[in-house]
């Protein structure tokens, strides 16, 4: 690669102090992308952990709608999931993870206190236990799609992270030490031209005394 | 008071009967057009999570990822009526693959 400093001591000092500079910046993001990494492969396994439990929970509660809806009229299902007075909402707050903004997620619904959002007229007992089933799943599901998010988000942390990392490895830094070198040889080079240049001088003077 | 954010659930029909009655706003989707009207209509008002069941998911791939760089709303991808074609597994994996720059988690899993 072609270096285009001029080769001075003031130019090797400034080149040794950004050398510093990019270590110590390069351990930082080493350091800091060890721990990002930590926090990734935690959640990653909570994840798996947690879908694996939600999915075979909603395998078995979503197919119990179906079957409340054999045993009742479809007019008076739809009617009675349509008045529902529930109303799904969710809790967000954010976390800070190494600097990354992830959010906390909690559901929450309104009037608690009835989780049967419909009059028991015309609804078969079937629907009552699919309703229950999917409410005590919702949490989960809930908190689940707060860890992929989290995954989501750190994962592309990671990634700009790494990416610095490797630019200061490869590139940055031996780009500086190349240069630092460089410059110490132009230097010595020129010293060496000076001595010749002395020892020269001084023969000619020494020749001209005789 | 906290901000409170709504919850979204999309998906065919069957599906997604049940979160009717939780009081999520549903959305279903019969043809993968309408999908970016979904789209709009999610960005338009504040959603907490959104979730798609597979079918969705495999369809409009776009719904996946519009929100892939927000913090909010929150997108899972969920099994649908007939159960889990391993969709968001392969979608986690991608995820870390891209992360980590090699499949290190689910390769004794398969």
């Amino acid at each position: 690669m072609e270096i285009r400093v001029s080769a001075t001591r003031m130019q090797l000092l400034a080149t040794r102090k950004r050398l510093v500079m990019a270590e110590r910046g390069h351990k930082l993001l080493k350091d800091k992308l060890d721990e990002l990494m930590k926090h990734f492969l935690e959640l990653i396994r909570a994840e798996g952990e947690l879908r694996e439990e939600v999915e075979a929970a909603l395998v078995r509660a979503l197919p119990a709608f179906l079957e409340a809806r054999a045993t009742m009229s479809r007019e008076a299902m739809e009617g009675a999931l349509l008045v529902s007075r529930a109303q799904s909402k969710i809790d967000a707050t954010s976390r800070n993870i190494m600097n990354v903004k992830v959010p906390e997620l909690t559901w929450v619904i309104g009037e608690a206190q009835d989780v049967y959002p419909y009059g028991f007229y015309g609804t078969s007992a079937a629907l009552d236990d699919a309703v229950e089933g999917l409410t005590k799943i919702v949490p989960k599901l809930v908190e689940l799609a707060e860890v992929e998010k989290t995954i989501e988000l750190l994962a592309d942390e990671l990634e700009k992270t790494r990416r610095r990392v490797n630019a200061l490895e490869y590139v940055v830094i031996p780009n500086l030490e190349e240069t630092a070198r460089y410059i110490v040889m132009k230097l010595d080079e020129v010293e060496r031209g000076n001595l010749t240049r002395l020892m020269k001088v001084k023969e000619i003077v020494r020749e001209k005394r005789a | 008071m906290m901000p409170m954010y709504k919850m979204a659930v999309v998906g065919e029909e069957e599906a997604v009967l049940g979160f009717r009655s939780l009081g999520a706003d549903i959305f279903t989707l019969s043809e993968p057009q309408e999908g970016a009207e979904i789209i709009a209509a999610l960005r338009r008002s504040k959603y907490g999570v959104v979730f798609l069941t597979e079918w969705v998911a495999k369809t409009v791939p776009e719904l996946v990822e519009a929100f892939e760089d927000q913090p909010l709303p929150a997108v899972a991808i969920i099994p649908g009526i007939e159960g889990s074609i391993g969709l968001a597994r392969t979608r986690m994996k991608k995820i870390v693959e891209k992360a980590v720059g090699a499949d290190i988690l689910f390769q004794e899993r398969g």
